[in-house]
């Protein structure tokens, strides 16, 4: 980055910025006890925001920087006793400051920006001694009174704390992705390599026909040629043997090698997207202070593990319902200062926010040694909401009451003051926590003060989920967010009013086609439906889909931004054979539901198999590669058939014993039971031996081809012929036409 | 001096030899002063088109679309991974109005074997992915060969050729990259 990329103005925006932070911290702090080394800074920061808006030629933002440098050197004169409401006055014109010096100087002169300016300026020189300065001074001032330019050199570039530009941060995402990317391919590569059980099969299956071959052999009256050219080739075979496991055993240490490399790229650029977790807090010593003086309190904040450090994009995530715990903490839990001495606390609360890593996982503490949930104020609140009645609620344990604080419009509060009691602290935090993956639970402290923690994930960009097929395409759901995964069989399915849903855990959970959620037209439910359940305990959803396809760690990478927001869709990924899939934003699912609810719009699930998939001829087919499979159903299907897929042998053999189809087509290599097993099964079993088995594989030798036709097949065909019609005019041959 | 051996040069050199030997510099120089243009030259259906190579980022095997929900039937087909990057793909041939997927190219063979090919384009403001059914190359060519289009063509205003290019035999349309990469990237939203 450039900094030419800054203007002057951007670069006095950046240095007031840091100023004010030095200002806001340093004032709070002053109320721990004056120094004269605080002042100094606090002189300092005023004194050089001035200078630098004087270079600028930002009036406004001079004229209040001058007025608190004014009051810092009174103060250090000791002229000037800074007591909390004075530094009240302070800190509200450090915030007119902070305000205008974000704007462009012109636009700061306008009227509402000028009262404010004008007003703080007189009230700091009320602070200052100066009761009959009026607003008219304030031309006067704007005038140099002659800084030393010198003791602004140097400043603006050095003590900038510049911010990250758009620009470096897509960057840092985008090498965030990509290294994700290699980590995921070097974990495919090591379980490729060496320990490779098929590969050892394949050696046993060898040795075994070698041995046939003597065996047979021994039979005959031996000729020394036949004999001689068995040894010569048992010792070739052995040779390469060994060979084979010596390079696989090299290649197995190379994926390691690779793989831990990899693993330190990505932990190295993952650390680059980390922040210390002090730069996200940055503004709630303030915060609290305003709190606990508007509230009559008297409380502290205490944070520890600042420099724990915490994804950028999980700390600003955070600002939130952080604020609103610590809010919470000293409207709910500390008690004005006659209250505390009189419980034998000093008068003084305290607030304290603590970050660390703990097990993979970034723990945020915020706990008050306040008075505590009252559990009895719990049960009488969920009784009068009629949540429950008296004697459950009486039954209910701490754990169980406390997760009552988290419903939305759950208050201990009956009036609503300006900083809490509305209603919208606790279930706001629980649902900002829920958004990126964490959790959050409420402790009592036998002490007296209630503690709240939070787990967070320690990053946004890896995420584990539930990957699914929808309308033969793929689509993940975040695991956090996922309920649980049922396999409902159609006679468990109920209607009541033309709505389908079923049972689960004794409560009823109403099912939605995924297809609709996402617009694309749904099919009918034959066997069993495959139900996602997501949503909140109280309000279920089960999400049906067409296949699970399997729980992957997913690096989540954004969708082109011209794009805009996708609806129901929360970012995108690659699937480990490097297909594209959509990681599904379940908020949006389950508001997008409510809107087909409450529309009337919502598909009834067809529990008869559609009429057309009924008459339409089957074809199964059965390939361990996603592009290869999808794009033979495609072609397929486009022809009117009616395509399941199977992704190995076994699958499909499991496959083939319930279902009726009409013609299977596979591939050879596949792991668990590879396409000749496949094709002997069928052909060997009584019922299934009519059905016609197509091979489609890239081995084009003719001994490939005679293989495949030895075990049965019925037909051979490489997968270089792929694109053009030899294999739909084949199948048609077989078959006929799709109805 | 031995008068035997022919000193060098003694031997006359006729005006045929001259011109035999020093063709190659008496030629007009051909390319040097003319800056060629550089396009990119492909297939959608049946027709044959350029864009300006400064577009053209990659080309690779057809991969698989993910299609986006809510967006069917827009020009924006999809998501494709393009080298561990997740590219917009979107409809070229939808934008023109040139029915793609035809294969028109059949030999007298009669094996017809798909020649599609996945093709990023890319601008500042970020990059594309079409679907093209045939690749030519990168063609050089001298800007002066340029024919200006039939007025069927120059006076709709949804046209997006500039200029008739004659590449091998084959009649190519010469596309405006900025308008066609704007019209493209207004798709999106």
């Amino acid at each position: 980055m450039s900094m030419d990329e800054f203007s002057l103005a951007e670069l006095f925006r950046v240095e007031a910025q840091s100023q004010v932070a030095k200002l806001t911290d340093g004032l709070i702090a002053l109320e721990e006890g004056v120094t004269p080394q605080q002042l100094e800074v606090l002189m300092r920061a005023a004194h050089s925001l001035k200078g630098a808006a004087r270079i600028v030629g930002h009036e406004s933002a001079v004229v209040v920087a001058h007025e608190l440098e004014e009051c810092f050197v009174g103060a250090q004169e000791g002229r000037l006793d800074l007591t909390p409401q004075r530094v009240d006055v302070l800190l509200r014109a450090v915030d007119v400051l902070a305000s205008a010096a974000s704007m462009d100087p012109d636009e700061a002169q306008r009227p509402a920006t000028a009262v404010a300016v004008a007003e703080v300026v007189a009230a700091l020189r009320a602070v200052a001694g100066e009761p009959g300065a009026s607003a008219a001074a304030r031309v006067v001032l704007t005038q140099d009174r002659g800084v030393p330019q010198r003791a602004l050199e140097g400043k603006q570039a050095g003590d900038a704390h510049l911010p990250v530009t758009g620009a470096t941060r897509d960057n840092t995402e985008r090498l965030l992705a990509l290294a994700g990317e290699a980590l995921v391919a070097s974990r495919a590569l090591t379980a490729h390599t060496g320990s490779d059980t098929a590969a050892r099969r394949a050696d046993r299956g060898v040795e075994r026909a070698v041995e046939a071959v003597r065996a047979a052999l021994a039979q005959q009256p031996r000729t020394e040629d036949a004999a001689r050219a068995l040894g010569a080739l048992q010792r070739v075979l052995s040779d390469t043997l060994v060979q084979r496991r010596d390079r696989a055993a090299e290649l197995d240490a190379i994926g390691q090698r690779v793989s831990d490399i990899v693993s330190h790229v990505y932990q190295g650029v993952l650390d680059a997207r980390m922040r210390p977790f002090g730069e996200g807090v940055a503004g709630m010593p303030r915060m609290l202070r305003d709190i606990a003086r508007e509230l009559g309190r008297d409380a502290r904040l205490v944070l520890a593990g600042e420099s724990t450090p915490v994804d950028r994009e999980v700390l600003r995530r955070l600002e939130a319902p952080l604020g609103h715990l610590v809010r919470n903490a000293v409207d709910h839990g500390i008690g004005s200062p006659e209250e505390r001495e009189r419980q034998g606390k000093p008068p003084r609360g305290t607030v304290r926010v603590e970050a660390r890593h703990a097990g993979g996982r970034l723990l945020v503490t915020v706990e008050d040694d306040g008075d505590g949930i009252d559990l009895q104020a719990v049960r009488e609140r969920i009784v009068h909401r009629g949540l429950a009645d008296t004697a459950a609620a009486a039954e209910m344990s701490e754990t169980e009451l406390t997760h009552f604080l988290f419903l939305p419009g759950f208050t201990l509060r009956d009036e609503v003051t300006a900083i809490s009691g509305r209603g919208v602290g606790l279930d706001a935090v629980f649902t900002a926590v829920r958004e990126i993956g964490g959790d959050v639970r409420v402790l009592r402290i036998p002490s007296g003060g209630t503690r709240f923690e939070l787990q967070l994930p320690l990053t946004l960009s890896v995420v584990r989920a539930l990957v699914v097929e929808i309308a033969a395409e793929s689509y993940a759901f975040p695991l956090a967010r996922v309920h649980r995964l049922v396999r409902v069989v159609r006679a468990e399915i109920a209607s009541s009013e033309g709505r389908q849903h079923f049972a689960l855990d004794e409560r009823q959970v109403g099912l939605i086609w995924a297809h609709q959620l996402l617009g694309i037209p749904t099919p009918g439910i034959e066997e069993q439906a495959l139900v996602v359940v997501i949503g909140e305990q109280d309000a279920l959803l089960g999400v049906v889909v067409d296949r699970f396809l399997g729980e992957h760690e997913l690096v989540l990478r954004g969708i082109d931004s011209r794009l805009g927001k996708v609806q129901d869709v929360g970012g995108a990924a690659l699937l480990p054979d490097g297909t594209p899939t959509l990681v599904l934003d379940v908020d949006d699912l389950v508001r997008s539901a409510a809107n087909l609810v409450t529309g009337g719009r919502l598909d009834p699930m067809a529990l008869e198999p559609a009429n057309q998939a009924g008459t339409r001829k089957r074809v199964l087919v059965v390939d361990d590669s996603l592009t290869v499979r999808e794009l033979e159903r495609k072609m397929i299907e486009g022809q009117g058939y009616a395509v399941d897929v199977a992704v190995d042998g076994m699958d499909a053999w499991n496959a083939m014993r319930t279902g009726r189809y009409d013609l299977v087509l596979t591939d050879v290599d596949m792991p668990r039971m590879d396409g000749i097993e496949l094709v002997s099964r069928i052909k060997g079993d009584p019922l299934l031996r009519a059905i016609p088995v197509m091979i489609v594989s890239y081995k084009d030798r003719d001994e490939d081809r005679r293989r495949g036709m030895d075990a049965g097949a019925d037909y051979y065909l490489t997968k270089g012929s792929f694109y053009d019609e030899t294999m739909l005019r084949a199948i048609e041959d077989f078959i006929g036409g799709a109805s | 001096m031995s008068d035997t051996v022919p000193a060098l040069g003694d031997t006359p050199l006729d005006d045929a030899a001259i011109d035999a030997s020093t063709r190659h510099y008496s030629e007009a120089r051909l390319t040097d002063d003319v800056a060629l243009a550089s396009a990119f030259v492909f297939r959608l259906g049946s027709e044959w088109f350029a864009l300006a190579t400064s577009l053209l980022v990659s080309v690779a095997a057809p991969p698989v679309v993910h299609s986006l929900p809510h967006r069917r039937g827009s020009a924006v087909a999809g998501l494709v991974n393009v080298g561990g990057d997740l590219v917009v793909h979107v409809s070229l041939a939808g934008l023109l109005g040139v029915p793609a997927g035809v294969t028109s190219s059949a030999g007298a063979t009669g094996v017809r074997r798909s020649v599609a090919r996945l093709v990023v384009l890319g601008d500042a403001r970020g990059r594309l992915a079409i679907t093209v059914d045939d690749v030519w190359g990168v063609h050089h060519h001298d800007p002066a060969l340029l024919r200006v289009p039939p007025p069927t063509l120059t006076r709709s205003p949804s046209s997006f050729t500039t200029a008739i290019l004659e590449v091998d035999g084959l009649v190519v349309a010469c596309l405006d990259a900025a308008r066609v990469m704007d019209a493209l990237s207004s798709a999106l939203s």
